[in-house]
Order: C-alpha cells, then sequence, then structure tokens
C-alpha cells in the first residue's frame, strides 16, 4: 500500500536537481558533442526559460506541448516548464504533422514550445525558441521562484497507442518518477554515473533515461545520430564514462547476437520493455559475469517500472520464462482474480498495480481513467490501482512472472502498439472496405512488426471512383502520413475476401498463415 | 532454408558491382533471410523492419567496420543507394 509519509518525502523533479546545483555545482549534468555541462549550467538555463515561460502564461495547472530536438536545450526547457509548475509532453519532431497536431489539439493548450520553424498549424500561442547553447542561455538567468507544488502535482504526459484509433495520454505526477530514483531505489544512479539517452523524445523511456542520472546526481550523456549501437556503446564507455544503460529487450538481444563484447566496462544494465528470451540472455551472462542484468517491467501508467529483477543464471531455464521480480519502492503489485478478487501464490490473475508510481489520468478521457484506474476493496482497505490488462502470477517468494495478455497489446521494440489503432487509421482510408492488424512474430516468440490484411470496396461503391486499384504501397504511405513510424505496418496484404470460419467470422487463423507466407506464393 | 528473392521483388536480379556492395548484399540477405539481393532492391520489399535495419548495421559495424546507421538505410532502400551512403559517410569522419 501507498506509505503516506514516504510519498511526502518525495521531492519535485526541478527540486532535486535544484538541490544538486546548490550541493555539486560544477558536477557534469549533460554530455552533448564532447561538451560536459554542470548542474550550475543547467538549472540556471533553466531559470532564464522559466522567467520567460511564466510571463507566457505557463503555470500550474497547464500542459505545455514541446516540439524540440533531443539535447541540453530540450532538458533546460522540460525543467523550466517544471519550474512554472506546468506539466510539459514531448511531442516527436519525427511523427507526422497530422498526428502532432492532434495530439497538441487533445492537450488544448495556452503555449506550444518549440525551435523556430518547427510549429505544426495549431490555435495555440508559439513560443518559438532559437537553438541555443545553454552556457549562453545560462549567462543570462535571473533566479526564478517556482511556485510552491506538491509532488502530486502532474510533471509529465505521455503519449501511447489507444484502442479507439487515438494515442492516450498518460499523466504523469513528479513523484512518480523522483520515488524510483530515491537513495532506495535502483542501483547506478548518482554522483559518478553516467546513462546515455537514445530513447525517442516521446517515449516514457527517455523520462527513464534523463531524470534517472538528474534527479540522482548523474550525468547524461546524448547519443548522437539517435538510434545507440554497439560501435556507439563502446566509444560512450570509452569515451564520456556510461556505466549504466538501459535497452529494449529486443535491441538487447541484437546487441549480445552481433557484438556481445562492446557492453564491456559496465557496471550496470537493465533491459525489458518486452518478454525476455533466455538464449541471449545467457550468452550475456557468460561473458559478462561481473555485471548486473537486470529484468525491467512496467506499464507507462505506472512510471518508471513496477518490478525489477537481478537475473540469475538459473532464471534462463524456467520454461515459462525468466521472472521479471518484486515490486520497486513504494510500488504494490496485486492479482486479481475474474471476481476481482486477490490471488493466492500460484494463481493466475490480472496484474493490478498500486503506490505512489501511478499516473494522474489519461488526459481528457474521465471514463476510461475510471476504468483503468478504480479504486478496489481489497482485504478491507480501499486501494487505487492501475489494472494492466497483463497476466501473471506471483510465487511463493512474492517474485512476478509475466504470462500474457488479456486483449490483443502487443509490443514492438518496447512500445506498446493496440491494432486497433493501425485498424482504425487503415479503416479511414477511402476505399478500404475491411481490414484486420496481425502481429509478425519470430521463432523465438518475439513481435517484429504488424501485418495489415485489407480488402478494397469494390468500383463505385462509396464515391463512385473506382477502389480497387488501391494497391498495397499506397496504403502503407497513406498510413505513414498519419501514423509515427513504430505503428506503420511492415507488411500490407491487400485480400479479395478475407476466409471467413464456420459461423461467418473473419479466419484470424488463416488470415495469419497466408500473410506471413512471401507475397508471391499467396497471391 | 532462406526464401527465394523472386517472391518479393518483380524486377530482374542486378548483380553487385563492388565487392562492398557484395558484403553487403550478403548480410542484408542473412538477415532478412532470402538467398540473395539485387543491388537495385529495396529494404522494404523484402518487409524488412526497423529491428532488422539494426541488425544489419551492427553487423555492417562489426564484421566490415563501416560505421551504419539504420537511419542511413531506412532512407537508402535501395541497396546501391545505402552502400553509397556508407561510403559517403566514412568519407565524411575521416576528412
Amino acid at each position: 500500500m501507498p506509505d503516506t509519509e514516504t510519498e511526502e518525502r518525495e521531492p519535485l523533479i526541478h527540486a532535486a536537481v535544484s538541490g544538486h546545483a546548490s550541493a555539486q555545482p560544477h558536477a557534469t549534468a549533460l554530455i552533448h558533442d564532447g561538451v560536459e555541462f554542470s548542474y550550475a549550467t543547467l538549472d540556471a538555463a533553466a531559470d532564464a526559460y522559466a522567467t520567460e515561460f511564466a510571463g507566457r502564461g505557463v503555470g500550474p495547472g497547464t500542459i505545455v506541448p514541446l516540439l524540440l530536438p533531443r539535447g541540453p536545450q530540450s532538458v533546460a526547457v522540460q525543467l523550466a516548464v517544471l519550474k512554472c509548475g506546468a506539466a510539459y509532453a514531448n511531442i516527436d519532431g519525427g511523427w507526422p504533422a497530422a498526428r502532432q497536431t492532434a495530439i497538441i489539439r487533445q492537450i488544448a493548450p495556452k503555449a506550444v514550445i518549440a525551435l523556430r520553424g518547427g510549429v505544426p498549424e495549431c490555435e495555440a500561442e508559439t513560443v518559438s525558441l532559437a537553438p541555443e547553447d545553454i552556457r549562453d542561455t545560462a549567462a543570462r538567468a535571473q533566479r526564478f521562484t517556482p511556485p510552491a507544488l506538491d509532488a502530486s502535482a502532474p510533471a509529465t504526459v505521455f503519449f501511447t497507442s489507444g484502442t479507439t484509433g487515438m494515442p492516450k495520454g498518460v499523466v504523469i505526477p513528479h513523484r512518480a518518477v523522483t520515488r524510483f530514483f530515491g537513495p532506495e531505489g535502483l542501483a547506478g544512479f548518482g554522483p559518478g554515473h553516467v546513462t546515455p539517452q537514445a530513447a525517442a523524445i516521446a517515449w516514457d523511456m527517455y523520462a527513464f533515461e534523463v531524470w534517472g542520472q538528474l534527479r540522482s546526481g548523474g550525468a547524461v550523456v546524448f547519443v548522437p545520430d539517435g538510434h545507440l549501437m554497439p560501435g556507439t556503446l563502446r566509444e560512450l564507455i570509452r569515451t564520456a564514462g556510461v556505466d549504466t544503460v538501459w535497452l529494449t529487450t529486443s535491441l538487447f538481444n541484437v546487441f549480445v547476437d552481433e557484438d556481445v563484447d562492446c557492453f564491456a566496462g559496465l557496471r550496470q544494465l537493465l533491459i525489458g520493455g518486452e518478454k525476455l528470451s533466455p538464449a541471449p540472455v545467457r550468452t550475456f551472462l557468460q561473458s559478462h559475469p561481473g555485471i548486473p542484468l537486470h529484468n525491467g517491467y512496467g506499464p507507462a501508467e505506472s512510471c518508471m517500472l513496477t518490478t525489477t529483477r537481478l537475473i540469475q543464471p538459473e532464471d534462463c531455464e524456467i520454461g515459462a520464462g525468466i521472472p521479471v521480480g518484486r515490486p520497486v519502492p513504494g510500488t504494490t503489485v496485486i492479482l486479481l482474480d475474474e471476481d476481482d478478487r486477490p490471488c493466492v501464490p500460484g494463481e493466475n490473475g490480472e496484474v493490478c498495480i498500486a503506490g505512489s508510481g501511478l499516473a494522474v489520468c489519461y488526459l481528457g478521457q474521465p471514463e476510461l481513467t475510471a476504468e483503468r484506474f478504480p479504486t478496489l476493496r481489497i482485504s478491507g482497505e480501499r486501494v487505487r490501482v492501475y489494472r494492466t490488462g497483463d497476466i501473471g502470477v506471483v510465487d511463493d517468494e512474492g517474485v512476478l512472472h509475466f504470462r500474457g495478455r488479456k486483449d490483443r497489446q502487443v509490443k514492438i521494440r518496447g512500445h506498446r502498439i493496440e491494432p486497433a489503432e493501425i485498424e482504425a487509421a487503415a479503416a479511414r482510408i477511402d476505399g478500404v472496405r475491411q481490414c484486420v492488424v496481425i502481429p509478425l512474430t519470430e521463432p523465438d516468440g518475439t513481435v517484429s512488426g504488424m501485418t495489415l490484411c485489407y480488402v478494397v470496396a469494390p468500383a463505385g461503391q462509396d464515391s463512385g471512383q473506382p477502389r480497387d486499384v488501391l494497391s498495397e504501397s499506397e496504403v502503407r504511405a497513406i498510413l505513414a502520413r498519419t501514423l509515427p513510424a513504430y505503428l506503420v505496418p511492415a507488411v500490407v496484404r491487400r485480400f479479395g475476401r478475407f476466409p471467413v470460419t464456420a459461423n461467418g467470422k473473419v479466419d484470424q487463423a488463416e488470415l495469419a498463415r497466408v500473410a506471413a507466407m512471401p507475397r508471391g506464393r499467396a497471391r | 532454408m532462406p526464401k527465394s528473392r523472386e517472391d518479393f521483388a518483380d524486377a530482374p536480379y542486378e548483380a553487385c558491382e563492388t565487392e562492398l556492395e557484395q558484403s553487403v548484399a550478403e548480410i542484408v540477405a542473412e538477415v532478412l533471410d532470402v538467398d540473395r539481393v539485387s543491388r537495385a532492391d529495396s529494404f522494404y520489399d523484402f518487409a524488412g523492419t526497423s529491428l532488422q535495419a539494426i541488425r544489419i548495421c551492427a553487423r555492417i559495424e562489426s564484421t566490415l567496420g563501416f560505421k551504419a546507421q539504420p537511419l542511413w538505410l531506412l532512407s537508402n532502400d535501395l541497396l546501391q543507394d545505402f552502400v553509397a551512403e556508407l561510403l559517403s559517410q566514412s568519407e565524411q569522419t575521416s576528412a
């Protein structure tokens, strides 16, 4: 159960950073292109921006969309928004403009902060920034006094795939971030520790990489070119002193297969976001017995992770998979059966999460919030939980094991994907009559991409235009204009009509079989 | 057994023109699990995913010693263009 005393002790994110700026002003906070920026510089630059933003209506209770590339300037702007008492929502510059606009409209902000020229069409006021070295920003800073807030105030909003076809905004409070990296939290964060920042800016793991170290007094190095590759990791360990790394499972698998020595020099490695495969984990443990390897599990709705597990060699021999571990500080995992009664150890149930890591709500969706974050009576106590939709089991030692999903949600490279969101986007294409999205599964069980199967409307049926020419590449191109890259199906297949089962429903199994065949043979 | 290239690509096969093209084509074919890749084939013809792009680039780095970013492959999806990008990027770094 959430411990109120612990909760009150949790600092605000920007207060923690300012604390380090006073205690260790010259310590390195950020490293970019070989240049080190101190805590004092970062904090002062944030003060300069905060003074500017506060005058433009950024204050408590507001959410500010940010359209900025990853780097020291965007971190200073995020801190400035927090200092104003507001929450920030990072918008990925790589998303299609239509999605950026839809998300900004959902936020309905007073102000949008963007680099000059990078603002999509919207009604809000735009604060246009020039690219700036934060040492120059810091030089013109005046001290900014943040309004009094408590750590339950919203700090950031992440957008994840939603079944209705619109992304869901998960509103995360300060304490969900700061409680996780506190003194009793994960090892590998704090003075002397360095983490590479490689996750996409709008993703929850961006916050993990950046605020994990900055809340604790450690440093963050920005990965050039975006993608972390084995060669880049090797270089950053040598040149920037990187010692603590987060990798999504599928990326970890590639690194181990292609260049297992690239991890040499790390002091800890965290992996997760998808189910682990035992073979690469075994190879890693054999090659690097001295590097602790942690499995991390948890949805964005309980920030940053819910359970962790220091992986032991014998974990690889468990048939049902490597355990996801025990709850992190300030977090409780409760398994509920179909009648919402707590499960006994060994019994499968829905994974429900309680504690100070929980999101405040889904942005602008009170009904969905009530459904996914109900307050339940458990063993006589009223507890607010997040219903994950994951199926799990807790063993006799209190360790959680992941068993699957209650619904169709899948994970690709750590991104949550609702097939229904892709189907909703495809169904909006003029000429698509019917569509089904099916995961592409690798032999080891990981999902590597999605297949969209569709049937075209016959000529003249909707707008009078002949539509049977709507090609697979056209459909893919249209989707790429509205969906972020990770939601665009890798394979698109047109069907004359869908196979059906005896009772007239689309035969998903047959569709999956045909879709998995090379295109030439399936035709 | 790798799948046949002709199940994915309609254009006739074009043999590689340089040793580097040949080495990269072999890595791409291995990762995509097809028997061969033509220098004019697109990564997307084989339904290549971003994870496969990462694997291809990691293998190029570790076996051929060229720096390779997945983004270079995703935005230069024809094999010959990707190899040209690898060369031009490597010249920029050494310059």
